[in-house]
């Protein structure tokens, strides 16, 4: 009995001494995102040449080598995709701003994360050529609409990073309230009027940019240079506006606040 | 009288006279003595001229280099750079990038496949 209790003990002392100086290494989005790319990178270059080898000598060993490539291949595609939709969410909610119009982003990005981890897993039942053919047929048709919310992330991502830069102003701005002169002088009570107009002028633009982020028709594949080329368009807007403001909170800063 | 005096203009013969006597240089040495601070005033003034330019050509071969002493007389400015609360925030917001897509989008095979067309 003894033996035992004194063996649970020294079980129990190393496992937490384990525990104790084991790094927890949690790979962040990013970081997952960039393994599973470049396992379909090499995957993908892998099955080009076994492809290749196949179409010029296409014996039965080559075919079967061809597919247990394609395989991995695909689930490495699938498994980069869903890693990618989750950085994107990772990139929106990161800038912590609980701005409530990304919701619908953010759904599309998590429908994406559950579609592409199915696709993978659903891609190593196939067995032949024809297997493969017809997965691709569907896949096309069905990855439509999952790759085009990757598109609406991205512009969600810059979208919050300019809200983060209007709530870290506001926040600022709230610290240097009390340090201001009573009463006020008449310009900076003008600058001060100014303000919040021009802060409800920049939302609006935010929340106009951010309309036109999903579409209403989404019955074709997206076209990245004809979508993003008017959300550069409203970002570059937007910064010059918070360019503006911040200016003008410095001016307020420096000239009233600061002894 | 000699055959050449004979020949001679009366006033050479005179003056002749005069240098073989002595008569001339007594002459001479007197108006030398009454002249005499004017030619010493001369030969100062040549001497002096002299020396200038002696001074002027031995300046002009090695001529040295007068290098003033630097004197800081500036007096430092400190000028107060006054920061702001907002200006991380203005840094941060030069450095946002309004491109996209950002990140790239990667290239993906939609359609892979073993069949000869899409080689």
């Amino acid at each position: 009995m003894r033996k035992i209790i004194s063996s649970l003990l020294i079980i129990v002392f190393l496992l937490s001494c384990f525990f104790k100086t084991a790094p927890f290494v949690r790979a962040t989005a990013k970081e997952d995102y960039e393994f599973q790319l470049s396992q379909y990178r090499k995957s993908y270059a892998e099955f080009s040449q076994l492809k290749r080898d196949y179409l010029q000598n296409p014996t039965l060993d080559n075919q079967q080598k061809s597919v247990i490539v394609a395989k991995q291949a695909l689930s490495a595609r699938d498994q980069a995709k869903a890693s990618f939709a989750r950085y994107l969410a990772d990139l929106v909610n990161g800038h912590n701003t609980g701005y409530t119009a990304f919701q619908p982003i953010l759904t599309r990005l998590s429908e994406a994360v559950v579609f592409y981890s199915a696709k993978a897993q659903e891609s190593q039942k196939i067995t032949t050529p024809s297997d493969l053919t017809a997965f691709s047929n569907s896949y096309q048709t069905e990855t439509m609409i999952h790759d085009r919310s990757f598109a609406y992330g991205q512009v969600a991502a810059k979208i919050g990073n300019l809200i983060r830069f209007q709530i870290d102003a506001q926040n600022i701005l709230n610290t240097i309230y009390p340090k201001l002169p009573s009463p006020q002088p008449i310009p900076l009570k003008a600058r001060l009027d100014e303000i919040p107009l021009t802060v409800e002028a920049i939302n609006e633009k935010i929340s106009d940019l951010l309309a036109f982020a999903i579409p209403e028709e989404e019955d074709s594949p997206l076209i990245p240079d004809q979508y993003f080329s008017k959300f550069t368009e409203g970002l570059v807007d937007i910064r010059s506006r918070q360019s503006i403001l911040i200016d003008q909170l410095i001016d307020i800063d420096i000239n009233y606040v600061q002894p | 009288m000699s055959n050449l005096e004979s020949r001679l203009n009366p006033q050479v013969v005179e003056l002749l006279g005069k240098i073989r006597s002595g008569e001339y240089l007594r002459s001479v040495k007197v108006k030398f003595i009454q002249l005499k601070w004017v030619f010493l005033g001369i030969a100062v003034l040549l001497a002096l001229i002299l020396a200038v330019i002696i001074g002027r050509r031995l300046s002009q071969k090695s001529a040295p280099v007068y290098v003033p002493p630097i004197i800081d007389i500036s007096t430092p400015t400190t000028e107060v750079q006054k920061t702001s609360a907002f200006d991380s925030l203005k840094r941060s917001l030069q450095l946002f990038s309004p491109q996209l897509p950002d990140p790239a989008i990667p290239a993906f095979d939609n359609n892979l496949n073993l069949e000869k067309i899409n080689n």
